[in-house]
């Protein structure tokens, strides 16, 4: 539609906008929000005092990372529909993909710094991948964030070496592998406590690596999946069918 | 858990299709039907737990209770839903695996059973799910399913009609997020039973504006006006399972929704107005819309625009009565628009075209087809003896007593939809087609068992039309069931979150 | 509303600014993104509280009791860019096939073309 038109439209939904979320005043909670409890780790009513970084133990929830701690723990069947939903991505892009590209990217011949630095770098993503997953429970990351980092390498290594083929079935399989162990060890949480995707192993001291039960090992198989999914994206993309 | 299952199964299904690739791919064909069927085997299970009385089962994930963690909830509405639901989806599973293309490769065809069974898991989480975010990401799931399903869809215009749809559903759900960012700001919480139990103490422009954005963004998916601008484009792409599914399967199910919404969470007037005229709105436009169409699936689309802008019609208007009849209304259209929207699909697949002008005739050739198509005319437009009359009558009076003037518009577009409707059969059924021998088949297209099965399917449809006509009291009565939770919110709120 | 909340916003009608206004399909894409930016950050503006630190325990601030920032509505934002991501990944994918298809992004010409293939 004319820019006039669409001008108009935004402006007039702006003015509606601006005038609603003003007069409903954001600032003032009418209610305490439920958060408060999750961030005192009280959720089940159990544990009276302040969470104490390196010293409380056997916590209803053990990561330091309170985001963390909502995203896999207290609202983690969000956390496996994001996993369907990045899955489905991947799935829609393989299923029409074949009909765009038919043969690969012809990729330029890089440059010797190109070559050289891909080679220098691309371990050093791969660790900091792998170490942003692994530590989603104690700092800021996670396993979808690790994963889009390890994807990033796999880019490094798509634009540094002409012949760099990503094994198609390996990934694929790495990515069935990280969600279906995602939804058996929730089924298993289901068997052990009573209701899916329950924390059954021990949560430990807040703040040291092994700590805050489930979430390390769900990190992990959400970072292998989404490092592949992005991976295979990507192939998709560079024309691999 | 029970419930859980109807959608962890499919999903895990999906997963494993990719887990196990090379060894699966010849099971990719079946895996879609086995895991439909084992569905509905679920859905019966469920509703075997609470006939008589309502149900109401709380699942709280990872034992987290109900307003801190995500909770899904099985009440006799999803009960009874779920069952109906999980029989339509095992039919258009039936008839996609029957028009399976043999010349297309082997490793899309496993992509695209995938995202059928994610789809099918997160219609039913859809069903279940008692808080605003996970119906959010349940929503996105099914949508993204849809785009990618509508652009493999092999008619000429559907790359471009899953963009629009794509791009709509984008604002859609960017509105919605906005309107839980709002409400989480003031209330704190994202379970629906809480929020209604909370909703009160919103401020006033607090509690006109949540409700809106929640409705707008499911707007997309009810074929709501103005956001349908989707619809006419990716029902005329085809295929065998798009079509039923939108209108089988998605509408109603958000549909559900809207109903929990609009009665439960936030039953606020202006809410109630807004829907009435967008309901008006949209019946009409989609109706004259039908009565100017070209193609049999493009009148087919707007007509089921119009039946979504009957039910938003009906659920504008509070009351017991007007609970019923929506309800009742919702699955009695469902119930047509499925065999119709198939034989459409199935005439597109064997003669490459659904259009009016290249179809004079068709059903001398395609006797069965006709039938069915008949048959479910005669139910969405209001005939005496099938399903969809008692619901239509119901509905007329329903909105008779509730304001006499509302009666108005959905009477004049019943005669609108008697002219559309019988102008197609007309054409097809009882003119002469255009060369003797019939109109040529396609290669490629449906013989034998393939052509037998799905004709069957529709078959089935068509007959329970007619046995719901004759006897409707079973459908009635589980109505009757599934909506006395409904009619007290508060009380039903405090029961959902276990007395708090 | 504060300086972000209202900012977000703008950030939102933007976006749908150039949805409505660009001809091309790929500004529309990016238009898309941006809308969905907007929301994000609205969401997280949400969750913030003036003086706020992040809701992370560390050494340097160990007590839950301390003023954090929400963490719900970041949990939330997390969770929305990554199906944000996947939209336009395959939005992306399908801008493709749409052009290779039909030669051109231009919606105007598009919606020509497809109103000749439909009646």
């Amino acid at each position: 539609m004319s820019r006039l038109w669409a001008a108009g439209i935004v402006v007039l939904i702006g003015l509606f906008l601006f005038l609603f979320l003003s007069d409903a005043q954001l600032g003032e909670r009418q209610q305490v929000p439920v958060s408060e409890k999750m961030v005192q780790k009280n959720v089940l009513g159990t544990n009276p005092g302040p969470v104490i970084f390196g010293q409380s133990e056997g916590l209803e929830e053990g990561s330091a990372n309170l985001v963390t701690s909502i995203v896999v723990g207290y609202r983690a069947l969000d956390t496996l529909g994001e996993i369907m939903v990045l899955f489905l991505s991947a799935l829609g892009v393989g299923a029409i993909a074949h009909l765009v590209w038919n043969q690969k990217l012809q990729k330029e011949a890089p440059s010797f710094i190109l070559k050289t630095g891909a080679g220098i770098v691309f371990p050093m993503i791969l660790v900091f991948g792998v170490y942003v997953f692994s530590h989603g429970h104690l700092s800021p990351g996670g396993g979808f964030q690790g994963g889009s980092i390890l994807a990033i390498g796999i880019l490094l290594l798509y634009i540094a070496f002409p012949t760099f083929e990503l094994n198609r079935v390996l990934f694929q399989r790495l990515e069935g592998f990280g969600g279906v162990t995602f939804v058996v060890l929730g089924v298993i949480g289901a068997l052990a406590g009573g209701a899916f995707l329950f924390n059954f192993l021990p949560n430990g001291v807040v703040g040291q690596l092994f700590s805050a039960g489930l979430i390390p090992i769900l990190y992990l198989l959400i970072g292998l999946k989404v490092g592949s999914e992005l991976g295979g994206i990507l192939r998709n993309l560079y024309g691999g069918e | 858990m029970i419930a859980l299952w109807m959608t962890l199964l499919p999903w895990i299904g999906a997963l494993c299709l990719l887990l196990f690739k090379g060894w699966m791919d010849r099971f990719s064909r079946f895996l879609p039907g086995l895991v439909a069927a084992a569905n509905v085997l679920l859905a019966l299970l469920l509703n075997l737990q609470g006939s008589q009385q309502p149900t109401l089962v709380s699942l709280e994930m990872g034992n987290w209770p109900a307003p801190f963690g995500i909770q899904w909830v099985n009440d006799s509405l999803s009960s009874f839903f779920a069952l109906v639901i999980s029989l339509v989806l095992l039919a258009l599973v039936l008839s996609r695996g029957f028009a399976r293309d043999k010349e297309q490769q082997a490793s899309s065809d496993v992509y695209s059973s995938a995202i059928v069974l994610i789809l099918s898991g997160a219609a039913f989480g859809l069903l279940f799910t008692a808080d605003l975010f996970n119906l959010f990401v349940l929503m996105e799931i099914a949508s993204i399913s849809l785009y990618a399903l509508v652009a493999r869809s092999r008619h000429p215009t559907a790359p471009v009609a899953s963009m629009r749809y794509l791009l709509l559903g984008g604002v859609g759900s960017a509105l919605y997020l906005l309107g839980i960012g709002v409400l989480y700001a003031k209330l704190g919480t994202l379970n629906m039973a809480d929020i209604a139990l909370k909703a009160s103490s919103l401020n006033p422009a607090a509690l006109q504006l949540v409700p809106l954005l929640l409705l707008l963004g499911l707007a997309v998916e009810l074929e709501m006006f103005p956001f349908n601008a989707w619809v006419p484009q990716v029902y005329g792409a085809g295929g065998a399972f798009v079509p039923g599914f939108l209108a089988g399967v998605s509408s109603p199910i958000f549909a559900l929704l809207l109903l929990r919404l609009v009665t439960v969470v936030f039953p606020v007037p202006q809410l109630r107005t807004v829907l009435l005229v967008a309901g008006l709105l949209t019946l009409v436009i989609g109706e004259f819309s039908a009565l100017a169409s070209r193609r049999l699936l493009k009148m087919l689309a707007f007509s089921s625009v119009g039946s979504m802008g009957m039910f938003l019609l009906l659920v504008s208007i509070p009351g017991a009565a007007m609970l019923r009849s929506s309800l009742f209304w919702l699955v009695m259209m469902l119930l047509a628009k499925v065999p119709l929207l198939g034989v459409a699909a199935y005439l597109q697949r064997q003669f490459g075209t659904d259009r009016f002008l290249e179809l004079r005739g068709i059903f001398s050739q395609e006797k069965s087809a006709g039938l069915v198509f008949l048959l479910s005319a005669a139910s969405i437009t209001g005939i005496p003896l099938f399903a969809g009359f008692r619901a239509k009558i119901q509905a007329l009076v329903s909105l008779a007593s509730a304001q006499y003037w509302l009666l108005i518009l959905p009477l004049l577009v019943s005669v609108l939809e008697f002219v559309y409707f019988f102008r197609a059969i007309r054409w097809m059924g009882m003119e002469p087609p255009e060369s003797a021998g019939g109109k040529p088949v396609l290669p490629g297209s449906l013989e034998g068992f393939s052509r037998t099965g799905t004709l069957f399917l529709f078959s089935v449809f068509a007959l329970l039309i007619v046995i719901f006509g004759l006897f409707p009291q079973g459908i009635l009565d589980s109505i009757e069931v599934a909506t006395t939770q409904l009619f007290d919110p508060v009380v039903y709120a405090r029961a959902v979150l276990g007395g708090m | 509303m504060n300086v972000y909340t209202a900012g977000s916003i703008l950030i939102f009608l933007l976006g749908l600014y150039g949805l409505l206004a660009k001809r091309d399909l790929f500004k529309m894409v990016i238009s898309l993104s941006v809308l969905d930016t907007g929301v994000n950050l609205f969401l997280v503006a949400v969750g913030y509280g003036s003086g706020g630190i992040a809701p992370i325990l560390t050494d340097t601030y160990p007590l839950s009791v301390l003023h954090f920032v929400d963490p719900l509505p970041q949990a939330l934002v997390l969770t929305s860019i990554v199906i944000n991501l996947g939209v336009t990944a395959f939005a992306l994918v399908l801008v493709a096939r749409i052009f290779k298809k039909h030669g051109t992004l231009d919606t105007a010409k598009l919606w020509q073309k497809m109103g000749g293939e439909e009646e």
